[in-house]
């Protein structure tokens, strides 16, 4: 399916880029958003931990072709009946993301997004691998990192100069030996206000 | 789906680029967006071989002494630092603080370099000149490689081992500068934790061989500092500067056919000046080196310790004329070694160089250069002259080059050497000599060709073919064999002087295709045209085949991205052929799926790397991230060394 994804996107993208790239001055403004999502489905992971609301803060900002943004999303996952060695886990992914939308309509517009950036792992409790024929303990720390990358399909709906509506699809990787595979369903609310002269200049 | 992000980089990024107008940024080496670590700065550059066992440290060569051969001297700011330990020398031991270096110089190809013939080449680090009034910054950096186990920790049927690390890496700089006067501090520390299960096993079985009674987590720190003051006129350049560096690493040491457990230290004081009147210039130099090795961990009940104090001095006058420059040198280096079964301490050498510049500023010009060394009863002569023809019209130069060079045995930093001076650690690790070892001068002879075209001013072309042939190169040679605990056990261990031709053809083309894009693809072909059997087996260490592309792109105003691709061709090690088809696990067994096999022979590879860096701030502030192995590929660069997967870099960098 990502494969199509991709396709789609970038079928986007090539066509809407000379729209895109005019559209925006950079750093002109900010906006703050704060968004609830859902694990809806995703690999063999979700067989063995069941996942609970994500919490999701995000923040953007017109970079030339399309925009910028930093945030982060957390989920608590819980081992599923039948599992009970399995320890709980928070999910931390903490992200840049590049993307671009365009206008469907005065109010609407949908785009793809690109986010990358790392999955903390916080294990409730350690797991520990023991071998006493030879004397060898392997103890697993409660905190582990890992490089994610995440698609992102969103459609945006302004509600008024300041407010908009976001939901948002995401398919999201994290390159563990057996990758964790997650498809997020998620929406929100943004607010944006144009970039304070001082922030800009740092932006810049 | 692993090539997904690669594509969608790819398939975007002509938005981006093609977007805006230039940024008036000049791409440079350091434009580069996918530097992290000195290595990356040398790695990607036309001409340079390397290979690595643990993707931290790197050896590099220009081909010509194979991987075991002498080495490229290193310098930073042109001042030669010498952290060069039995051939194998760090670049992470140098204080080179990587924001404030302004670029690197690194000719591959013989050439005369700071009025000495270098024939394996030089990487000199170039700071940037320090600006007046107060400056500092400090960076941190930190790579994650995938392949983590994640959440599958709990799950005995998949779980994998916690895999490298890189970092997390810090540095500093805090440099002054008043009217002619400037003073420069830095400070870097890098560290690197190996878990691939090929190295992290051996490297554990190892250190219980050696006597180790406690598990010691596998890792790499190496620190450095420097500080240095110089004052600057027209006339007089004057330059004093301190290093002191330490890296506690497990060295690979070749007769052994493994790593050691190690630590080596460097301290360097060195002087430098300079002075210039019409038509003369005069310089003066002295170095201290102190170089120290020992053993890691001290319940090891090896004794590794070998260190060398060294004091150079060094004098230069040149005279300048119109279009001709005759300059001379004469150098005396002082050396005392002391290691455990080396009775005769002490060594000097005495350097003389002569070098003319004929018609320099015509569209013929020559230049003849002649060194001696003379150590006791031993004297190595080289020579080197070019012909070079430039004519007005700017679109295209030939220069023609014919090097001869002798090394001395002691200037080859090789273990071998030393054993002949009596050094005996090669007891403690059972290594059996086949005496006597035949160490002796490295003889050869090069005759490069290299014609530049310009045929626009933003396309330039370079094609260089080089001929080398060895009179005689020490190959120092162990035919290892299997051991099912460490992977390898030391046989018998030689050097021999071998006689062979090489022939090498390289193509190296740069368009500057915008003012804010530059994109340069090198393609370098090797081959051996004849040589003894051992003489072959060791150049197939080396790949046949390098090609290298890198895009530097700055499209908008404080923004600078980096794509770059690295090929080579696959390398056989046949000191390895025992362990062929072997299996290796991890310590213990502790991880079911985890297991591997030995080859010796290290398959062909793609790497491709991509990087991004921001500047906030007025250039206050720069954030930079890469992405190696984009492809997922296996990039391994020896037999023995670790696999490297796709990884994500981070970079933050501060200046006031």
């Amino acid at each position: 399916m990502s494969k199509y994804l991709i396709a789609l996107l970038n079928l986007i993208v090539l066509v809407n880029a000379p729209k895109v790239s005019a559209q925006h001055q950079a750093f002109e403004t900010i906006s703050a958003g704060a968004f609830l999502g859902y694990a809806a489905t995703g690999n063999e992971l979700l067989d063995r931990w069941d996942s609970k609301p994500s919490l999701q803060l995000s923040l953007q900002t017109p970079f030339y072709a399309g925009h910028l943004e930093t945030g982060v999303r957390s989920t608590q996952f819980t081992n599923s009946p039948g599992f009970p060695g399995y320890s709980d886990f928070q999910s931390t992914f903490v992200y840049l993301g590049w993307g671009y939308d365009f206008a469907l309509t005065d109010k609407l517009r949908v785009g793809p997004l690109l986010r990358f950036g790392n999955t903390f792992f916080s294990y409730d409790e350690a797991k520990l691998y023991t071998r006493p024929d030879v004397n060898w303990i392997y103890n697993f720390d409660t905190n582990e990192s890992e490089f994610a990358y995440e698609l992102i399909f969103r459609s945006v709906y302004r509600l008024s100069d300041n407010f908009s509506a976001y939901a948002e699809f995401t398919n999201n990787r994290t390159l563990t030996y057996h990758p964790v595979r997650l498809n997020y369903l998620s929406a929100g609310i943004i607010y944006t206000f144009s970039s304070p002269g001082w922030l800009k200049k740092v932006l810049e | 789906m692993r090539h997904t992000l690669l594509i969608l980089v790819l398939l975007a990024a002509p938005l981006l680029l093609f977007s805006q107008p230039n940024s008036g940024q000049e791409p440079d080496s350091l434009n580069d967006a996918t530097a992290l670590r000195p290595a990356d700065l040398v790695s990607g550059k036309a001409g340079w071989k390397f290979s690595s066992i643990d993707m931290f440290t790197y050896n590099f060569s220009n081909g010509l002494y194979g991987n075991y051969g002498l080495q490229p001297t290193l310098m930073i700011d042109g001042i030669p630092v010498d952290v060069n330990f039995f051939g194998w020398q760090s670049l992470n031991m140098l204080p080179i603080y990587l924001p404030g270096v302004n670029g690197v110089r690194s000719p591959s190809k013989p050439s005369i370099y700071n009025h000495t013939i270098q024939t394996a080449g030089v990487i000199d680090f170039r700071n940037n000149p320090v600006a007046s009034g107060l400056n500092a910054g400090g960076n941190v950096y930190l790579g994650n490689e995938t392949g983590d186990p994640g959440p599958w920790i709990y799950d005995s049927s998949r779980v994998t081992p916690n895999v490298d690390r890189w970092g997390p890496d810090t540095g500093g700089l805090i440099s002054f500068g008043k009217n002619n006067w400037y003073g420069r501090g830095t400070y870097v520390l890098r560290r690197h934790q190996q878990t691939d299960p090929l190295t992290h096993r051996r490297l554990h079985r190892t250190m219980r061989e050696f006597g180790g009674t406690r598990f010691y987590p596998i890792q790499t720190n190496s620190q450095s500092g420097m500080l240095e003051t110089g004052y600057i006129t027209d006339r007089l350049t004057f330059k004093a500067r301190g290093i002191a560096a330490e890296d506690r690493n497990y060295i690979y040491l070749q007769p052994f056919g493994r790593e050691v457990p190690s630590e080596a230290r460097y301290g360097q004081l060195a002087f430098t000046a300079k002075y210039h009147s019409e038509p003369w210039n005069f310089g003066l130099r002295y170095i201290v080196n102190q170089k120290r090795l020992t053993k890691r961990n001290s319940d090891h009940d090896y004794v590794f310790d070998w260190s060398q104090l060294g004091n150079l001095v060094k004098g230069i006058a040149s005279y300048m004329k119109q279009d001709f420059t005759v300059s001379g040198g004469l150098s005396f280096n002082d050396m005392t070694t002391k290691a455990p079964g080396i009775l005769r301490k002490n060594d000097f050498i005495t350097g003389l160089f002569m070098d003319v510049k004929l018609a320099e500023k015509r569209a013929y010009s020559y230049r003849i250069s002649a060194a001696l060394d003379i150590h006791r009863n031993q004297t190595a002569t080289s020579l080197k002259a070019y012909y070079r023809h430039r004519p007005d019209s700017d679109d295209w130069n030939m220069q023609l080059d014919v090097s001869y060079s002798e090394v001395l045995p002691i200037r080859q930093h090789s273990f071998g050497y030393w054993i002949t001076r009596g050094y005996n650690f090669h007891r403690e690790l059972d290594i059996d000599l086949d005496r006597p070892l035949g160490i002796s001068k490295n003889r050869l002879i090069h005759i490069s060709l290299r014609n530049t075209l310009n045929p626009t001013d933003e396309l330039t072309l370079s094609i260089t073919s080089e001929l080398t042939h060895h009179y005689e190169l020490n190959i120092p040679w162990q035919q290892l064999s299997y051991d099912l605990q460490t992977g390898s056990a030391p046989g018998i261990f030689n050097i021999t002087g071998e006689q062979g031709t090489q022939f090498d053809l390289q193509t190296t083309t740069t368009h500057r295709t915008f003012e804010w894009l530059r994109q340069e693809i090198s393609i370098e072909l090797r081959t051996t045209l004849q040589g003894s059997s051992r003489y072959e087996d060791y150049f197939r260490q080396v790949p046949g085949t390098h090609i290298k592309y890198k895009i530097d792109v700055a499209p908008v105003r404080n923004l600078s991205l980096t794509l770059q691709g690295k090929y080579r061709s696959s390398t056989h090690w046949k000191e390895f052929d025992a362990l062929e088809g072997k299996e290796y696990r991890d310590i213990d067994n502790l991880f079911p799926i985890f297991s591997g096999t030995y080859n010796s022979t290290v398959p062909p590879q793609l790497d491709i790397e991509i990087g991004a860096k921001k500047w906030f701030w007025e250039k206050r502030l720069s954030l930079q991230f890469t992405v190696q192995n984009l492809l997922n590929n296996e990039v391994r660069l020896h037999p023995f060394g670790a696999d490297q997967a796709l990884m994500f870099n981070i970079q933050a960098t501060a200046a006031l």
